[in-house]
This record gives C-alpha cells, sequence and structure tokens, in this order.
C-alpha cells in the first residue's frame, strides 16, 4: 500500500535528514524554518512525553535505548557498550542538560597536548572564535542556564557535595544547563525537581529536540518526519554524488527516498556503520571513506563515578539529576600524570539502576567486574535516602584502533551487518580515572562520608569521533563544514565529527556544529553548488 | 517455605524452585519482613522469564543442581536447609560464574524496581505528582 506522505518518495527532496537527535534535530529546525523541505528519518518511535514517558527506569531504558544487535571486542568494553536511544529526539531523550562550551584549548589538542603515543591526536579546523556565534544560538534555542536563564537552584546532593568542596577549595558551582531550573521558558514549563532527568522530562522542562527543533520544523509544513524508520543504504550515481536513501518503512519493507543532500545524523555509531555499508563502484570502502578513516578514531569520554554514603539523610534524587559542577581540573596540566581535563558533575540514580550500576557486574561492565550482592549490597541499598552522589567526565584519547567496524556475518532483519565496537582505554585515560577518583573520594571523605564507591564507567552515553573533521580528505572524514571530502552533497551533523572530544558533554557542541552546517548548506544552495 | 509455594513456579521443579529461592533471599538479604516477602515474588518473576528464554532456563537449572550438589557433598544436606553464612560460603565459591553473575542482574533488575521496596527504603518515587519543587530537592538537614 502506498504510503502517504507530505514530500513524494520519487521527486529529490532538498534534504534527507537520518537521525532527529541533537545533531539532526537542530538541522532540521533550522533548515525547516528557512523553509528548505526535509524529509527526516527516524529509525525510533515518535514519543509523548507526556503520556509515554514513565518515572521507570527500565521500562525508559527498554522503550528508548538502542537495543539492537551489537558486537564488541577490547578490554574495556561490556555487552552493553553504549547508551544511546532511538526515539524522535535520539539521545536528548535521555541526557541530563549539561550545555558547556569547549575551553579555547580543546580546539586545538594537538598542539596543546603535543604528540601523545599511542593516541591520534589532531587540531580541529576550526577554533573557539569560529564557533562563538554558534554556541550562542544554540543556547538561545536551548534556554542554557547562566547563559539565556537564571543558574539552576541547589539540590540536597549538590549541598552535602559543596560541603566537602568547600573544606577542599575546590570551586562547586551550579552550571549551565538546558534546563528550565527557574521560570517558563520558549513556551516550556518551569522545571518541578522530579529528578527523572534520564528518563525523559516528561514536564519538557529540560530541553530536547523532541519538545523544541522537531515541533518548530513541524509548525512550518517544510518537515515530513518519518519515525519508525531506519535508513539502510544511501544511493549514488555514475559520479559519486547521493541520488537517495534507501529505508525499512515501520512495515519493514525497503523503499527509496530522492534527494539533493543527504545528512546523517545516527550518532557514532549508526553513522559510520551506514557508511561503511553504502558501497558502491565509486565507493568500494564505504561512503566518504576514500581516506579509511570511517568508523575510526572512536571515543566515549572518560568517565567514572563515585557515590557515598552519610549518617545523615541526603535524598540526593530529588531535583535535577546533574545541576552541580567542579571545574578546578577541566584544564591541561600535564603534571598531574595526564594531558587533557575532566569535569565532576552531580549525579544520582533511582534505585533501580543504583543497585545495578554503582558496582556493576559483568554484564553491564567490563569482564572483570563483579557485581554488588548480599550483606554489601543491602548496606547500599538500605542507605539509598544516605546515599550521594557525583560523575567524572574527562577528555579520552582519539586511537585509531577504538573503532566501529561491520561484523563479517551477522546482520540485522534489514540486511544491514550490525556493528562491532572495539575500545580499550589508553594509559593517559587509566592516568586521568585513577586521578579522578582520588580526587572525589578526597572529596566526599571531606564532606564526611563513611564509605565510598569507586563506580566504573556506565555504558557510553557520549559516543564520538568515527568520522572526524579535518582540512586533509587524506587523514579526515569530513571538512570544516561537516561536508564529506569525498561527496559533496553528503553532510554528517552528529559527535562522530569530533575530531576529539575535550572534557565537556558534548550535546552542545554537536548543536551547535550542526546549526553552523544547515547554515552553510543553504548557502551552498543558493549559490547553486548542491 | 510450604511445598503449596514451590508449585507455582513454572520452569523450575519443586526442589530447584526452592534452592533458586534460597539463593536471591542470599543476594538481597534485607532484614525487613516485607522485603523477604518480595525476594520470594523476585524468585517467581525470575523463574517466570525463563519460561520463554530456554538458554536461560538450562542456566538456573544446572546452577541451582550445582549449589545443591555442593551443598550436600561439604554439609550433607540441601543448599536450601543451610544456615546463611553457610550458603553464602557456596555462593562465594561459584561468584564467578555466569549463573551467579546472571542470576544477580535477573535478582536485582527486578527486585529494586518494585514500589515495596522503595517505600521501604524510604525513597517515595515518584508517588508524589508535581516533583520534588515543594518537597525539599534543596532542603538538607544537617
Amino acid at each position: 500500500m502506498a504510503q502517504q506522505y507530505r514530500f513524494p518518495t520519487s521527486e529529490p527532496v532538498d534534504v534527507v535528514v537520518i537521525g532527529t537527535g541533537a545533531g539532526g534535530g537542530n538541522v532540521i529546525r533550522e533548515l525547516c524554518l528557512n523553509g528548505v523541505r526535509v524529509v527526516a528519518l527516524e529509525a525510533g518511535p515518535h514519543l509523548d512525553p507526556e503520556k509515554d514517558f514513565e518515572p521507570d527506569e527500565w521500562v525508559m531504558f527498554r522503550k528508548m535505548a538502542w537495543l539492537d544487535p551489537v558486537e564488541v571486542q577490547g578490554r574495556d568494553v561490556t555487552g552493553l557498550p553504549f547508551w544511546l536511544c532511538k526515539a524522535v529526539g535520539g539521545t536528548t531523550c535521555h541526557w541530563a542538560g549539561a550545555s558547556l562550551r569547549f575551553q579555547p584549548h580543546e580546539w586545538k589538542a594537538r598542539t596543546t597536548y603535543g604528540d601523545i603515543p599511542g593516541a591520534n591526536l589532531a587540531d580541529w579546523p576550526i577554533d573557539a572564535d569560529e564557533m562563538r556565534p554558534y554556541y550562542e544560538k544554540a543556547e538561545r534555542y536551548m534556554g542554557v542556564t547562566g547563559r539565556v536563564q537564571p543558574l539552576p537552584p541547589p539540590n540536597t546532593n549538590y549541598l552535602v557535595m559543596k560541603k566537602g568542596a568547600d573544606k577542599l577549595g575546590l570551586h562547586l558551582r551550579p552550571g549551565h544547563m538546558a534546563i528550565n531550573a527557574t521560570q517558563p521558558y520558549d513556551g516550556r514549563p518551569m522545571c518541578e525537581q522530579r529528578g527523572h532527568c534520564f528518563q525523559g522530562c516528561n514536564k519538557k522542562a529540560m530541553w530536547s529536540t523532541l519538545n523544541e527543533a522537531i515541533p518548530k520544523a513541524l509548525a512550518t509544513g517544510y518537515l515530513d518526519l518519518r519515525p519508525n524508520c531506519q535508513a539502510v543504504y544511501i544511493s549514488t550515481n555514475d559520479e559519486g554524488l547521493i541520488t537517495g536513501v534507501v529505508y525499512a518503512r515501520p512495515d519493514g519493507v525497503l523503499e527509496e527516498q530522492k534527494a539533493r543532500v543527504v545528512v546523517v545524523a545516527g550518532n557514532s555509531i549508526q553513522t559510520p556503520r551506514l557508511l561503511l555499508h553504502s558501497t558502491s563502484n565509486r565507493h568500494p570502502n564505504g561512503l566518504a571513506n576514500s581516506s579509511g578513516q570511517v568508523g575510526k578514531n572512536y571515543m566515549r569520554h572518560l568517565t567514572a563515578s563515585c557515590y557515598a554514603l552519610f549518617e545523615k539523610p541526603v535524598h540526593a534524587y530529588k531535583g535535577i539529576t546533574m545541576m552541580g559542577i567542579i571545574d578546578d581540573f577541566a584544564d591541561n596540566r600535564p603534571e598531574r600524570g595526564f594531558v587533557g581535563g575532566f569535569l565532576i558533575e552531580t549525579i544520582m540514580l533511582g534505585p533501580a539502576f543504583a543497585s545495578v550500576f554503582i558496582q556493576p557486574g559483568p554484564f553491564t561492565s567490563t569482564a572483570d567486574r563483579k557485581a554488588l550482592w548480599g550483606e554489601a549490597l543491602v548496606e547500599l541499598m538500605d542507605n539509598y535516602t544516605h546515599l550521594a552522589g557525583n560523575w567524572i567526565v574527562g577528555e579520552d584519547m582519539p586511537q585509531e584502533g577504538n573503532c566501529i567496524t561491520l561484523h563479517p556475518t551477522k546482520k540485522d532483519r534489514f540486511g544491514v551487518p550490525i556493528p562491532v565496537v572495539t575500545f580499550n582505554d589508553h594509559p593517559n585515560d587509566k592516568a586521568m580515572r585513577e586521578f579522578a577518583w582520588k580526587r572525589c573520594q578526597e572529596l566526599w571523605e571531606a564532606a564526611g562520608a563513611w564509605k565510598v564507591y569507586l563506580t566504573p564507567p556506565y555504558p557510553a552515553t557520549h559516543n564520538l569521533g568515527t568520522c572526524r573533521m579535518g582540512d586533509n580528505p587524506s587523514t579526515s572524514v569530513v571538512n570544516r563544514w561537516c561536508q564529506a571530502h569525498d561527496v559533496k552533497n553528503l553532510f554528517i551533523a552528529d559527535g562522530s565529527v569530533f575530531t576529539t572530544g575535550a572534557a565537556e558533554n558534548p550535546t552542545l557542541t554537536i548543536s551547535a556544529l550542526a546549526i553552523r552546517t544547515a547554515e552553510y548548506i543553504m548557502d551552498q544552495m543558493a549559490k547553486g553548488e548542491l | 517455605m510450604t511445598q503449596e509455594r514451590l508449585l507455582a513456579f513454572q520452569s523450575l521443579r519443586p526442589e530447584e524452585a526452592e534452592v533458586l529461592a534460597a539463593v536471591i533471599r542470599r543476594i538481597v538479604p534485607h532484614r525487613q519482613p516485607a522485603l523477604q516477602e518480595v525476594a520470594w515474588l523476585t524468585a517467581l518473576a525470575v523463574d517466570a522469564q525463563a519460561v520463554s528464554d530456554l538458554g536461560l532456563r538450562a542456566l538456573l537449572r544446572d546452577g541451582v543442581r550445582d549449589l545443591d550438589r555442593r551443598s550436600r557433598d561439604r554439609w550433607g544436606k540441601g543448599f536450601a536447609a543451610l544456615g546463611p553464612a553457610e550458603q553464602d560460603g557456596l555462593l562465594r565459591e561459584v561468584e564467578d560464574t555466569p549463573f551467579f553473575q546472571r542470576l544477580i542482574n535477573l535478582t536485582v533488575t527486578d527486585f529494586y524496581n518494585r514500589r515495596v521496596v522503595w517505600e521501604t527504603i524510604g525513597y517515595p518515587g515518584l508517588h508524589a505528582d508535581g516533583g520534588y519543587r515543594d518537597k525539599g530537592f534543596d532542603r538538607l538537614e544537617w
């Protein structure tokens, strides 16, 4: 049966955008507000926050996470290697709202850190000055606190962490969050301090492309949003230019949408997977892969957590999950024993996730981990209301051997090879994690903790690299406009373009880059280049 | 545990179910009476998953039989009849096995996502509509 679409599949639409998360959503909004006709292919469902976002950690995980088959290789990756969302809004349905700009030196990691053995460092071809207006624009859309809205008020988790920070002379401050912490903003209401940021904000007080960019784009009439439609192949012509995208409809039937321009924004796992699978005579190693760099330099940030038990109640699950940040270790001070920096941010999990992730076993962490059980588990969970927590997020080293590849034999139900994620920590990553854990342990002990848990990384939410940006087509996949070196009507708008990761949570930078890319696409269209 | 309750299991035979319930009780050995009852519900939920997941069914069966055999060899009686210290000792011996690590994961995933557990440990969940804006998100009593 023929589908009823706003734009017909057989005529080239101006732009097809694959993915509707931070990258795709921002591109879609910018294009549609300017009258560009867009077909958006989203592999996941279009959820309604008020109806579908339930206050249940496991239910929301099952509703939103990518749970399609994936295989892993390497010491530091698990059977649950990443935690990305497959839904309209992408992982902005699950994030915590931290919206931080890169520090200026982080755009120039190779120059700043020098030659680190085993690391494939490079400088971004752009810098802080270039990005400032795009950061500002993204911050206005997202309603970032401390930029265009007042800073969030402290919650109890913050107040406990502050006791320790003050004693140690560290600077814990309310952070830049894309949350309407103190007032309504842009037609979305004020935060109710429910503390379920990770389960999707059912009040829409936290920014997501589901709540902001997509509704604005739909209102223009220029967006044809197709949820539950997974892209499986990008078609090209004899000149090597893109002509359309083959995708699986909700009923599983494959059809092709013709396009003038394609923007891939499927995240750092699915974007390289789609490109590597889209081989042709002109692109024998995969689309945009003449450099061989598609899928390489996979990064996921240096992460870890630290939780602590106190004699007196904390009730850290109340309020904005991530609202306070310590940035004393964000700068580059190689005398610490590693290059790059990290941030310490408040975090808390509900009881269901706390019991699994604070001391995880091999099913959600690495093979050498043993899950908490028995009296030790009871000690933690009976004291759940007395628990405080923080998260460590820092720059990890890009390594060519950390990568996304296609499985040689296993395919998904649409015939696309499943992704294989290979990851090993760099010695710099390990050194930073050990240092950061020590600082967090001191922090909680200074605050009066009687027990501290050093928690290894959760499944990765900050998936970066794999289609890195650079000026040199032989060592990078996209140019400074996120345009593929090899294919001028192909753009990438997600974390995969990151040349290096920086210490900061990546969503704001992905959003700012996407806005900039959309502007460039429209400029090139106006000039007849696309 | 009465024999009748053990007949409620679908995947495991009563003698296997008794061991499974005893192991789960040691994974979440809370002393609050309400939570001891929940451990039983979790055992039923784990068993129910093994109805359609045949791999899990085999893993659980082999795992509980192995534990019971170890118990009879060591103590001359079944695992379920042992005291907590002896049970924990045997569980530490099998701690690294896929059986036990998987069972921990299945147990805590079910057990700590139940409202009765939340209430008992003092977590209000989101019963209170309207969030914690006026319910102490910013009030630390110390």
